[in-house]
């Protein structure tokens, strides 16, 4: 799949999974990558963007094995860009399948 | 590919950004490999699933908007003289449409869009072209006086390097041992005086981008 389709609707993805739970950077990345096969070096750029967006926010907690992780938690802003993004999203799968029947 | 190949390839394409973002970025990476090796996995298996430290560099770059902020400016910039001019040009052709056909219906809302649009167009024709524009020779004007500092350093430096080389009498290379030193001053001064500059010229960058972004929110309300 090409991977300019795939980094467009990574910001929607970031920002569901952050809707369950809040998680630190490397659960983020495998969680994504487990389903969707991208380079995961890109997707800190977009975890960074996200936060300066205020859409993210991160903390530091500490971990049951050494030292504490850098976590990232959604925010009231960035649940509403998710809304949003995710309509678009169905919008647009509805008119390419349309496309395709 | 190794986790030391990797950082240095990461840290190298990244040497434009500014020192604290530049570590940010690099942490985010150590902490990765370090995730993923207490999770049983080889370096050179994580650096290969993590892609090319060259895009994943040009991402970071991207995403911070550190890709030639001139560049952007000018876009919008541009952008904005176009969205007013189109903006003055249609309500204008709206105003008088309307005119003609004395529609009552939406011609006090056609007005008001009327003179926004004129008074938009006044103010970027008339002041803040004016403005943007005077900034930037502002910050230019900065920029040469700062290189011509540093060079007058290295001037004095190299000028004072030849007399002590050449070597004349004892009382000269004293003073030339002392213009070399104040030949590295004056070179540290116009680096200092560069770096300021540049945050000058971000702030102004700034400013562009607020007005943008006022300009297009007011044009569609």
């Amino acid at each position: 799949m090409d991977t300019q389709l795939k980094k467009g609707v990574m910001d929607l993805c970031v920002l569901k999974i952050l809707e369950n739970k809040d998680c630190y950077g490397y659960e983020l990345v495998q969680k994504i990558s487990k389903n969707i096969k991208i380079s995961e070096g890109t997707l800190y750029p977009i975890l960074r963007r996200l936060e300066k967006e205020r859409c993210l926010e991160k903390y530091f907690r500490e971990s049951k094995e050494g030292p504490s992780r850098k976590y990232y938690g959604i925010t009231r802003k960035g649940k509403q860009k998710s809304m949003q993004l995710n309509e678009e999203w169905s919008e647009f799968v509805k008119k390419v399948n349309k496309i395709l029947k | 590919m190794n986790e030391k190949q990797f950082l240095e390839e990461l840290e190298k394409n990244l040497s434009s950004l500014r020192e604290e973002d530049m570590k940010e970025i690099l942490d985010d990476y150590k902490e990765h490999f370090k995730v993923g090796k207490k999770n049983k996995r080889k370096p050179s298996e994580i650096a290969e699933s993590l892609g090319d430290p060259k895009e994943i560099a040009y991402d970071a770059k991207k995403e911070l908007g550190e890709v030639n902020h001139f560049k952007k400016d000018l876009k919008q910039l541009g952008e904005t003289i176009e969205d007013t001019t189109k903006n003055f040009y249609n309500s204008i052709r709206k105003y008088f449409i309307h005119k003609r056909k004395k529609s009552k219906g939406n011609s006090s809302k056609e007005k008001r869009k009327f003179w926004k649009a004129l008074g938009l167009f006044s103010l970027n024709l008339l002041l803040m072209i004016w403005v943007f524009l005077s900034l930037y020779a502002v910050s230019f004007g900065f920029f040469v006086a700062g290189g011509a500092i540093v060079l007058s350093g290295f001037v004095t430096f190299f000028a004072n390097t030849f007399i002590l080389i050449v070597k004349t009498s004892a009382a000269l290379n004293r003073l030339a041992i002392s213009g070399m030193f104040s030949g590295i001053g004056i070179i540290a001064l116009g680096l200092i005086w560069l770096k300021l500059t540049q945050k000058i010229t971000k702030v102004f960058s700034l400013l562009v981008n607020k007005y943008y972004k006022w300009h297009r929110r007011f044009l569609k309300k």
